[in-house]
């Protein structure tokens, strides 16, 4: 191989690496031995009933929730953990974790929008006072992001005047607006009315199409089959099952996720 | 309409003065007060929450003594208490006696018994914000200090605008008993002309007005916060 072309190249570290995670709150095991890679350009679903850990999956990727044992490496960066007195387990270093979270942009189930700031303010605080971009900078890329959530003309509204689907779109545009390397999305629909699920998807949707890397906790099992390149089944806090869609939702190996898939199918 | 002349001449003319130096003493404690008390309440507020074990014990000692205790004792306890510390002090450094501002004490002490309500009222405001708020700005990488200015404070502001100009109002009032330390402040000197005068229920009325008055320009005030908040919290 010659030296200008890097093994990187060729086999580029995962954006998102995930080895061998536990978690438990209290005696409650959460995650028994989750392993999760993502190469840029993947949208990885997670799917699973309520209660299999797929959330807490998610959370622990950007320490939202610190995991008792195991790795994550965000391209190819370790994130250190320690145990506290107490005995829980803490990022080593709150720095590293920081720095490492402005690359993972979060969408949440309850959008959690900052109130008392305009849609457009939502949008550049922290391209802005954590990042550094110049107000300007920041608000030109936070305009053209409304644009491809299709609100453009909500940037001066305060999030408590759009509906739900609105308000989950400028939180995706919230989270594009770091510039992030991968986003995660936790149940991103979960908490609208039916009549609103559809605006969001699609936005998700052309995400997907344009390439964004992605890991997406949902419900939405069409939906997830439509656009995912992995998607991982998550029983009692195990991979019960990982693959295309097509093995996932049309030929499952595991009895437990052809059943899981199947109720879904028949509910919708 | 003699009797209402010579009113207006003994409440204005005769007494116009002191009382208007009275009442700008009593706005400057309560103003000195609660700013003291905010800045006191804010951060024993953020113990409460977030402190390690000993100082969050300090911290609840703290709001249930000054809250549990009248506040006239406490005045008393704090103004003539703390000359003696601050006497005991200067004396182990070789000073005389030192005379203690009557004007500082006042605020000092108020707003020592200010921050205790104020902290409770700023952790109940806190506590109302959706955690879900605060973890996002975690999940961006903001730090402890960035969250809570920038969206902690602001967030709660409305949550607690109730409490703290029901504070207010009372702290104009409690200011007044910051005389028994021989503070000239609005109501001592009333107390003054009345006695001088023999017209008793001419100055405790005049006196009363003026409390009313305060109380209504403050009622507008907090109003004005109140609709700025609205802007973004709609009412529900």
């Amino acid at each position: 191989m010659p030296p200008d072309q890097p093994d990187v190249a060729t086999d580029p570290v995962p954006i998102i690496d995930v080895v061998d995670l536990h978690k438990r709150f209290g005696q409650h095991t959460v995650l028994d031995g989750v392993s999760l890679s993502a190469r840029t350009g993947d949208v990885i679903s997670l799917i699973g009933a309520s209660g299999s850990g797929k959330s807490t999956l998610l959370r622990c990727l950007n320490m939202l929730e610190v995991p008792n044992r195991g790795s994550v490496r965000i391209a190819g960066e370790e994130i250190a953990l320690k145990t506290n007195r107490k005995g829980e387990p803490i990022p080593a270093d709150d720095r590293q974790v920081d720095r490492i979270r402005t690359r993972l942009g979060m969408v949440f189930q309850n959008f959690n929008l900052w109130p008392h700031m305009t849609v457009l303010e939502n949008l550049i605080e922290v391209p802005v006072r954590v990042l550094r971009q110049s107000r300007a900078e920041a608000t030109e890329h936070a305009e053209s992001l409304l644009e491809k959530v299709g609100l453009a003309n909500k940037r001066h509204s305060y999030p408590s005047f759009l509906s739900g689907g609105q308000q989950q779109r400028v939180a995706i545009a919230r989270a594009l607006a770091t510039r992030p390397s991968v986003m995660l999305f936790d149940e991103p629909t979960s908490a609208l009315d039916p009549e609103l699920v559809g605006e969001v998807l699609k936005v998700i949707r052309n995400l997907a199409q344009e390439g964004c890397t992605m890991v997406l906790v949902t419900h939405e099992m069409a939906f997830a089959r439509d656009v995912s390149s992995q998607v991982m089944f998550l029983h009692q806090g195990r991979i019960e099952e990982a693959g295309p869609p097509e093995q996932i939702f049309v030929s499952p190996n595991s009895e437990r996720c052809r059943q899981f898939v199947t109720a879904q199918h028949s509910r919708n | 309409m003699d009797w209402i002349q010579q009113a207006v001449q003994t409440v204005i003319g005769d007494w116009g003065g002191a009382l208007m130096k009275g009442a700008l003493v009593t706005m400057q404690i309560s103003f000195g007060a609660f700013a003291i008390g905010l800045v006191i309440g804010l951060t024993v507020a953020l113990i409460k929450m977030t402190g390690n074990g000993p100082l969050r014990a300090l911290a609840n000692g703290y709001t249930t003594v000054c809250r549990a205790v009248p506040e006239l004792l406490l005045i008393l306890l704090l103004y003539y208490a703390g000359s003696d510390l601050i006497n005991a002090i200067a004396g182990l450094f070789g000073h005389g006696p030192v005379e203690v501002n009557g004007f500082m004490a006042a605020v000092v002490v108020l707003g020592i018994v200010q921050g205790a309500y104020a902290a409770e009222i700023i952790r109940g405001a806190v506590q109302a914000i959706p955690h879900g708020h605060i973890e996002a700005a975690k999940a961006f990488g903001c730090r402890r200090g960035f969250i809570v200015r920038r969206i902690i404070l602001p967030e709660m502001m409305p949550y607690a605008l109730a409490g703290l100009s029901n504070l207010w109002l009372v702290l104009i009032k409690d200011s007044a008993l910051i005389s028994v330390v021989g503070y000239n402040e609005l109501l001592f000197t009333t107390k003054q002309a009345a006695g001088s005068t023999r017209e008793y229920l001419l100055f405790y009325l005049s006196v009363a007005a003026i409390y009313l008055a305060v109380t209504l320009l403050s009622n507008a005030v907090f109003g004005r916060f109140e609709r700025n908040f609205s802007r973004w919290m709609p009412a529900n």
